[in-house]
């Protein structure tokens, strides 16, 4: 079943937010935002085990994309 | 200012002053009022012409008719003058305007003890701060022809400050942008749900906008919005389902970001687990904002059920300690029965808490106006009274901001985990 993430990258590493977007859709991931001034890139794995092949060089945390709803 | 005000007396206390408040709507200025009322042989001072004091103004009274108080578009006329005020509206009609009056009220503070018509006047000039816990045994507020309820507990009628040049972003359920409140205003809209436009399907969305940045209702010029004046960024991130994710709240973050908003109004989330800890990713995120210089605000949830014993953590966005949560009153100073409580560790608390329960603002077409509840209700009034500090304080950073929000709440006798600081202010 496919996860949404949201991943954050490391400040250091802000200016290379989009080849670390690249790298993310080459090992599979499908991007769908990629927030420079945030610093935050949100797409979708495969499964939840492949969450765990986000976690690279200039990737600082990576969560489940949760579902919001007005309050 | 002092939160006692604006109270409906009860009991045997006599109600009226026998003098009569009139609003006057857009047509306030004195000249032209002052031009009308010669018409109907109804001599008006101006309160401009006098010292901000009670002395002055019961001279006032005693050498006209009544007493124009133009910054705030009301005349207080003696008794005795129902036949010129009712003309006074008559003319109004004709010039398809609009001007309505009321019983002027006394004021009781919290010792039933009698506030004058100038004392009344005075604390509008020179409002006082409440300092430590309040010895109020009962507040309550009432909607009436000025402003509804939540406006008044807020004390947004008598702010000097409308948010003039501060952007507020909210970020929601979109707008209904051919609202007959906002045809004059400065709005700038983006969706990011794939497929939807900004116009507003489901209504949560400009209620909220309503809250934050409106004027008045035009049907009645009753105010329900806060910073009228604020610049309005509408970013849709909830479907018209009311449905959105992280990613798509991160995408109208950004662009709140690129347009150099301020204020960023967040009556969304999601539900939180006790125990469950806050999203590092959003509390960064929002430190990082802060930095560029905006706040954001978010309600506190409503995931409780207090009449059954049950408080839910706060949920999701606003547990981030970055993030201020806003809880939910009703107009009785009670907190809402669905209103999240900060139980859960880490930061997760209640900053503020503000008007939620049956509250009016704009909604969606063809109806254009409902009254909801929910902490989605209450934080877009705190959102408002951000702007309108930021018009007055412009170098301010948002920590600066943040502190001013929380200092000048009205102390609640209520649990910290529940109103934090207080119902917010002015």
């Amino acid at each position: 079943m496919a996860i949404h993430f949201i991943a954050s990258v490391k400040n250091n590493h802000l200016e290379e937010i989009q080849s670390l977007a690249k790298q993310m859709e080459d090992k599979g991931c499908k991007i769908t935002l990629v927030a420079k001034l945030l610093g935050v890139i949100s797409g979708t794995v495969e499964d939840e085990q492949s969450l765990g092949d986000l976690t690279m060089d200039g990737i600082d945390k990576v969560e489940i994309d949760r579902k919001i709803g007005p309050f | 200012m002092n939160a006692n005000l604006g109270f409906i007396p009860s009991g045997d206390q006599k109600k009226f002053t026998g003098r009569r408040l009139v609003s006057l709507g857009n047509s306030s200025s004195f000249q032209s009022l002052n031009n009308q009322a010669k018409d109907v042989s109804l001599r008006l001072a101006s309160s401009k012409d006098y010292p901000h004091n009670s002395n002055s103004y019961q001279k006032a009274f005693q050498e006209a008719d009544g007493l124009v108080f133009e910054r705030f578009g009301i005349a207080v006329i003696n008794k005795d003058h129902e036949d010129q005020i009712n003309r006074l509206a008559s003319s109004a009609k004709s010039r398809k305007t609009s001007l309505y009056s009321e019983p002027e009220r006394f004021v009781y503070a919290l010792h039933p003890e009698r506030l004058t018509l100038w004392q009344r006047i005075c604390a509008l000039f020179f409002p006082k701060r409440s300092s430590g816990p309040s010895p109020v045994d009962k507040i309550s507020y009432e909607d009436d022809n000025l402003a509804y309820w939540g406006i008044h507990a807020v004390q947004a009628l008598s702010a000097n400050y409308s948010g003039k040049g501060v952007k507020i972003a909210v970020l929601d359920t979109g707008f209904n942008l051919s609202h007959q409140d906002f045809q004059e205003r400065h709005i700038i809209s983006e969706s990011f749900i794939s497929g939807e436009t900004v116009d507003d399907l489901n209504g949560h969305g400009t209620h909220c906008t309503g809250i934050a940045a409106s004027g008045m209702n035009r049907e009645n010029n009753a105010r329900y919005g806060v910073a009228k004046d604020a610049d309005i960024y509408i970013g849709k991130v909830l479907s018209n389902a009311g449905s959105g994710s992280d990613s798509s709240i991160l995408a109208g973050l950004e662009w709140a970001l690129e347009n150099n908003c301020k204020v960023i109004s967040m009556s969304l989330g999601a539900s939180i687990a006790e125990g469950e800890s806050y999203s590092r990713i959003y509390n960064d995120l929002a430190k990082k904002l802060m930095d560029e210089g905006l706040l954001i605000i978010a309600a506190a949830g409503n995931d409780s059920s207090r009449s059954s014993g049950i408080i839910s953590p706060v949920s999701h966005p606003a547990n981030c300690p970055n993030i201020m949560a806003v809880g939910a009153l009703d107009k009785d100073m009670n907190i809402a029965d669905f209103s999240c409580g900060g139980i859960n560790a880490e930061g997760a608390e209640v900053n503020l808490a503000a008007p939620g329960v049956d509250i009016f603002s704009a909604y969606k077409s063809p109806n254009n106006y409902r009254r909801l509840s929910g902490t989605s209700m209450a934080t877009p009034f705190v959102a408002g009274l951000a702007a309108l500090l930021w018009e007055e304080f412009p170098q301010d950073s948002p920590s600066e901001i943040w502190a001013k929000l929380e200092r000048n709440a009205f102390e609640l006798p209520l649990p910290v985990r529940d109103v934090g600081k207080g119902l917010a202010q002015t």
